[in-house]
């Protein structure tokens, strides 16, 4: 707004204060005379001066309720200014500091507190699932305790890890499951290259930064929560009964069925279970004003749907916030927590171990355990080593204990005015033990290695040491921060691994010592991180944004250690300008854009420049026994190796309207990876047949869409939040090979996915399956080359892991004493190869096979959509097993009742009770198990691919929330 | 003033001391060798080194070829036996029925030009060494061996695929910053099968003429005397 400075000549002099609900004094308010462009703005303490017989004053901030005060005789004047509901002064976590939801220049997503309430959920990653824009979670299995994938964005890379950086309370770290998501007060998601190139090296995937609750001064919390859940299989899949097993298997290999061959077991029962949850958290937070606490402790369980899968995790936190002088603070923040977990199989064919194949492949007439009373589990009379899902359940015995620690101590000095030095030191701590035993009898693994033991521990260490130096100018409308900064971490991970054979026939005894056959080594890795970075931000009234962030990092892993990233973003707040004051709907317009360059080195391996060779143990020479090991090199060393980098450009607009009810986001990004690490395919005459070298470059462009609304704020409040993304994701160069193929399916031996030059990564590569023919009853597959003949020249390109785009739609009432928040998550347009069903209709062994096989080709059934029984060409990779992926997911229903507040009964502030179903209903054609699956986890490569991987179940919960 | 220059002082000596960063970089292997870059020097540079790179050739007797594929290639497709198990690989090969994506041929092929690849080196580089432990006629029997091996290897090869590429030099060292010169160069094209045969008859002569009569077992290359 533009004022003519003549507000001295005329009229009476008016005088007051501009202040907040807290009383806080409001700088910068505009105080102007209605219909006039004459007017004022408070100084830094609110205080303000004008000059006025009559007329209406009218009093805005952004971010705050305008007011307009008629005058008439006044000459002092105090007003408050109260808050909008939607909060353009909320502050916003960024990158080493604070930033106000006003002021940002970049694109950040915030999830707050409220979005994990009354939610049960297990990992800090767990609660990003559709709650922001352009970050794609997914669960790449149901096992309890198994690791999210997330995407920010789209995948980059594809040898040095995808994940985001998680920086929780100030310290980086990767591994975030042993975070209570209930210690969580915040997360933001730092998705473009200008907010995260303040973290340089490790922020190419986007950063997620976790800030745990803190006490508050004079505000004494006890808090309580519990809940209970039950899971259980959404969809099963349905398999042949014993006699028309018999009927397939006297078709594929007649005269060798055993007529005793009579029983029937329903193997999908025996696995398939009911999963159960239960959760306890207490908490206590408070203080004064010079000492503020949170102190929480909880346990957790979660035991899956498939049995032994189970994850136990105890934790406790303390954070500490203490000023012990007016110019210095300490902040202590420690997080303890033990994890158990067991394993059940997954991923893996029948033959291998894989419970959930094995459930559905395993023959139907064999019982559980052999009828002579011996223990053993009954063989499988065709395959002897292939035993039945109970066996590999309950056969091996084996716990994984993790011990970790996440813990940081800060000072805080205020050395001048407007200057701030904060030094922090952090350290993670995680010590790993995993023990497994399969004792001599029960198995026939077991049987013919005499009893087999096995003992992993690690310990995975690391310190950081972070110094910086905050400067905070406001002279008139000019607002000027500085950062400078620097920081060194370093990690450690060390190994000791020891497997015996031949143990004693006591399965109690559980000892290594007792193993007649014994191997195993240790091992040490280490790599450390040293950076300096500086930021300085500029804003002229609110107006005009400039933020420029530097970061120069240096890494152990690589050669040349040093790497530079730079960034910068604008902003303007269109909404402000003069031209703009006329279109009262809008209560606020933002543009925003930048770009910025962010590196990856997080899968390097951590001696890259020199060449490498290991060591084999051999049978000496009796004639020269100490000559030491055997050694050959098993790679090349690239002392020109670089970071992968991400150049990242963003444009973003902030849209605020109807009364602060409405809130838009949009941002459009284009991101380009260069130097995309390969391992380059060599000849197979030299020793070493792969070299890791920078080769490829990938893209990812897409646009994101947040909308935030408040559609009733009556007795009934209803308010929607939604998101949507698109992201188009494309490998644009490759040097030396211009193709590589992963993604082995083990039943045909063959590849199915495909890294090549104008192909997103996660596309599936084979035939085209035109039907089956009713002369033969083997698959049709399309001549793509044209030669006349099947050959291998026939693949091409049958389907796309990538989705077109992804959304998050959450909506919550309240109504009274009650609160319902539904919240649906969902994918559009990306395909899933279903590897399973090669197993389930290949009609190739002895495996059982799915009910569809009851279609099947034969003489007297021509038309029909399942091949002959008998030939595996009609299972290699082809169109017949791509499927649509697409899905619409009630992901969380959660209805909660207030029981009691602070009116009703004297000390209890809350106390409330909820009911969550999760996974309630999932809209989808696909026919596996679960459409969110990968049987490779979080590879950006192989991606959408489903091999019996263990399915997420439907549960239902029941919570109590006890505050006091 | 003064106090205020003494503060910010201390501040910036916390926050930029770490010039001498790059130490702090240096971490070098726990678990394994570093193999030094020779390029220039000798590729073997004693005898007892030699000899374990000749026990490395005869080692590759004892890969998937030689115990599997072999058999597979030979006796499943000539009806002897059938194949078993659950390797569709395995079962292309009984059936008559192999396409270009087979991992049996992949891997046969990838085996037999690794058990060549370590024949070239000792074949080429032990007369170079300056070893006194290592006579003459020492140096003669392991060229001898070797080269019976690599004739051995490319008869493999030969029957199984007709023209194949005859690669007779090793290469001592790649580096990534090599590569993109000779990547290009580094997939040679086919020789004809007549050009085969006749390396495979120059290096039986080779052996011929070095190789010891007797040897401490079967698994040694000798001649009959």
């Amino acid at each position: 707004m533009i004022f003519s400075l003549s507000t001295m000549a005329q009229g009476r002099l008016i005088k007051g204060k501009v202040s907040d609900a807290s009383g806080l004094g409001l700088p910068g308010v505009t105080v102007q005379v209605k219909g006039t462009s004459t007017g004022t703005i408070t100084d830094i303490d609110g205080n303000f001066k004008i000059n006025l017989n009559s007329g209406v004053l009218k009093f805005s901030y952004i971010g705050y309720k305008a007011q307009e005060i008629t005058i008439s005789d006044q000459t002092m004047l105090n007003i408050v200014l109260l808050e909008e509901t939607r909060n353009l002064n909320e502050i916003v976590i960024v990158g080493y500091g604070t930033q106000k939801k006003k002021d940002l220049t970049t694109a950040v997503s915030v999830v707050s507190e409220k979005d994990l309430r009354d939610r049960p959920i297990v990992s800090a990653a767990q609660a990003l699932q559709g709650k922001a824009a352009g970050v794609q979670v997914s669960s790449p299995s149901g096992k309890p305790g198994q690791a999210l994938s997330v995407r920010v964005r789209g995948a980059t890379s594809v040898l040095a890890g995808n994940e985001p950086l998680y920086v929780v309370d100030g310290v980086p770290t990767m591994d975030v499951d042993g975070l209570n998501p209930n210690d969580i007060s915040s997360m933001s998601v730092l998705k473009d290259a200008s907010s995260s190139a303040i973290y340089g090296a490790r922020a190419a995937n986007g950063v997620v930064i976790i800030t745990t609750k803190r006490g508050e001064s004079n505000t004494p919390l006890v808090s309580f929560n519990t809940y209970f859940g039950v899971s259980k299989l959404r969809k099963t899949i349905d398999v042949l009964g014993t006699k028309d097993y018999r009927t397939l298997r006297e078709e594929l290999d007649p005269g060798n069925w055993d007529p005793k061959w009579t029983g029937y077991t329903d193997w999908s029962n025996e696995v398939f279970g009911t999963g159960f949850d239960q959760s306890y958290q207490l908490s206590a937070s408070g203080g004064s004003d010079k000492m503020k606490y949170f102190i929480a402790g909880g346990y957790f369980s979660e035991e899956g749907i498939v049995k032994p899968a189970k994850f136990d995790r105890y934790s406790l936190r303390i954070n500490l916030d203490n000023e012990l002088k007016p110019w210095l603070k300490i902040g202590t923040n420690l997080n303890v927590s033990s994890i158990k977990t067991k394993d059940t199989p997954d991923n893996l064919s029948s033959g291998r171990g894989g419970v959930i194949m094995s459930a559905l492949n395993t023959p139907p007439f064999l019982g559980i355990y052999k009828k002579d009373g011996s223990g053993w589990f009954e063989p499988n009379p065709f395959q002897p080593s292939w035993e039945n899902p109970v066996a590999y359940m309950e056969g091996p015995d084996q716990e994984a204990t993790d011990y970790k620690i996440l813990g940081s101590f800060q000072a805080e000095a205020k050395l001048m005015k407007d200057l701030v030095l904060k030094s922090r030191i952090g350290i993670e701590l995680d010590n790993h033990q995993w023990d497994y035993y399969l004792d001599p009898f029960r198995t026939t693994y077991g049987r013919l290695q005499h009893g087999l033991g096995r003992s992993d521990k690690s310990n995975d260490n690391s310190w950081i040491w972070e110094n910086t130096l905050d400067y905070v100018k406001k002279s008139g409308k000019n607002n000027f921060t500085g950062l400078i900064g620097s920081s060194i971490q370093k990690f450690r991970y060390s190994d000791t691994y020891v497997e015996g054979s031949n143990l004693p026939e006591e399965t109690y005894v559980r000892s290594l010592w007792a193993a007649n056959t014994v191997t195993g080594g240790t091992s040490l890795q280490e790599w450390s991180i040293a950076s300096f970075f500086g930021r300085g931000t500029y804003d002229y009234d609110n107006k005009y944004y400039l933020t420029v962030s530097l970061r120069e990092d240096g890494s152990s892993k690589l050669a040349h250690h040093w790497g530079f990233m730079p960034s910068f973003s604008t902003g303007w707040r269109i909404s402000s300008e003069s031209f703009m004051k006329d279109l009262s709907f809008i209560d606020d317009l933002k543009i925003r854009g930048g770009w910025g360059r962010n590196g990856n080195q997080e899968g390097i391996p951590n001696y890259t420049q020199w060449g490498l060779a290991s060591f084999n143990r051999y049978t000496p020479n009796p004639q020269d026994p100490l000559t030491g090991p055997g050694s050959s090199q098993y790679t090349y060393g690239n002392p020109d190796l670089k970071w992968e980098t991400t150049d990242q450009t963003n444009i973003g607009i902030d849209f605020t309207t109807l009364d602060s009810r409405v809130t838009l986001n949009v941002d459009m990004y284009w991101k380009k990876t260069s130097d995309v690490l390969m391992n380059v395919q060599l000849p197979n005459y030299l020793p070493i047949t792969t070299i890791q070298t920078n080769v490829g470059t990938i893209e990812n462009k897409g646009i994101e869409f947040n909308l935030n609304t408040i559609n009733i704020d009556k007795d009934l409040k209803w308010r929607t939040d939604f998101n949507m993304s698109f992201n188009r994701n494309k490998v644009v160069g490759l040097k030396f090979t211009d193709v590589y193929y992963f993604g082995r399916v083990y039943s045909n031996n063959s590849d199915v996915a495909i890294v090549k030059v104008g192909l997103p990564l996660g596309s599936f590569y084979g035939y085209i399956s035109e039907g089956v023919d009713p002369e033969t009853g083997d698959l049709i597959y399309k001549d793509v080359n044209n030669n006349g003949i099947f050959d291998t020249g026939d693949r091409t390109v049958i389907g796309e892991a990538q989705p077109d785009f992804i959304f998050g739609f959450t909506n919550t009432f309240t109504y009274k004493r009650f609160d319902l928040n539904i919240f649906f998550q969902g994918s559009y347009g990306n395909d899933i190869y279903n590897a399973t069903r090669i197993d389930l209709e290949g009609m190739f062994d002895s495996k059982n096979q799915s009910t569809a096989v009851l279609r099947r080709w034969t003489p007297d059934n021509t038309i029909t959509d399942i091949p002959r029984s008998g030939n595996m060409d009609n299972v290699r990779n082809s169109s017949r097993f791509v499927e649509d992926g697409s899905y619409v997911r009630l992901k969380s229903l959660t209805l909660s009742y207030l029981i009691l507040d602070d009116k009703q009964l004297k000390g209890f502030k809350k106390m409330s009770v909820y009911m969550t179903g999760q996974n309630l209903l999932t809209f989808t054609k696909y026919s596996g198990f679960d459409p969110e699956v990968n049987a490779y986890g979080n590879s950006a490569t192989e991606m959408g691919i489903d091999y019996g991987t263990y399915p997420q179940a439907r549960t239902l919960i029941l919570g109590l929330n006890v505050e006091f | 003033m003064k106090k205020n220059i003494f503060k910010i002082g201390v501040a910036l000596l916390l926050v930029l001391p770490f010039w001498g960063c790059d130490k702090f970089l240096d971490l070098q292997p726990k678990n394994d060798k570093i193999v030094v870059d020779n390029k220039d020097s000798v590729y073997f540079s004693s005898a007892s080194e030699v000899e374990s790179a000749l026990a490395g050739v005869y080692g590759d007797f004892r890969n998937e070829y030689f115990e599997l594929d072999y058999f597979v290639n030979g006796d499943a497709q000539s009806d002897d036996c059938y194949a078993g198990a659950d390797n569709p690989a395995n079962f292309q090969i009984d059936d008559y029925n192999i396409d270009a994506l087979n991992s049996n041929v992949s891997r046969d092929w990838a085996y037999l030009y690794s058990a060549i690849g370590k024949a070239n080196a000792v074949i080429n580089n032990t007369d170079a060494v300056t070893d006194p432990e290592l006579t003459a006629s020492r140096k003669k029997e392991i060229i001898g061996e070797a080269c019976f091996i690599r004739a051995y290897m490319y008869f493999q090869l030969v029957q199984l695929w007709g023209d194949v590429p005859l690669q007779l030099q090793e290469i001592k060292t790649i580096s990534a910053e090599l590569l993109p010169e000779i990547y290009p160069i580094m997939f040679p094209p086919r020789n004809t099968k007549e050009e085969v045969y006749a390396q495979i008859i120059t290096d039986l002569e080779t052996a011929l003429a070095g190789v010891k009569s007797t040897g401490p077992d079967k698994g040694y290359v000798t001649r009959v005397p």
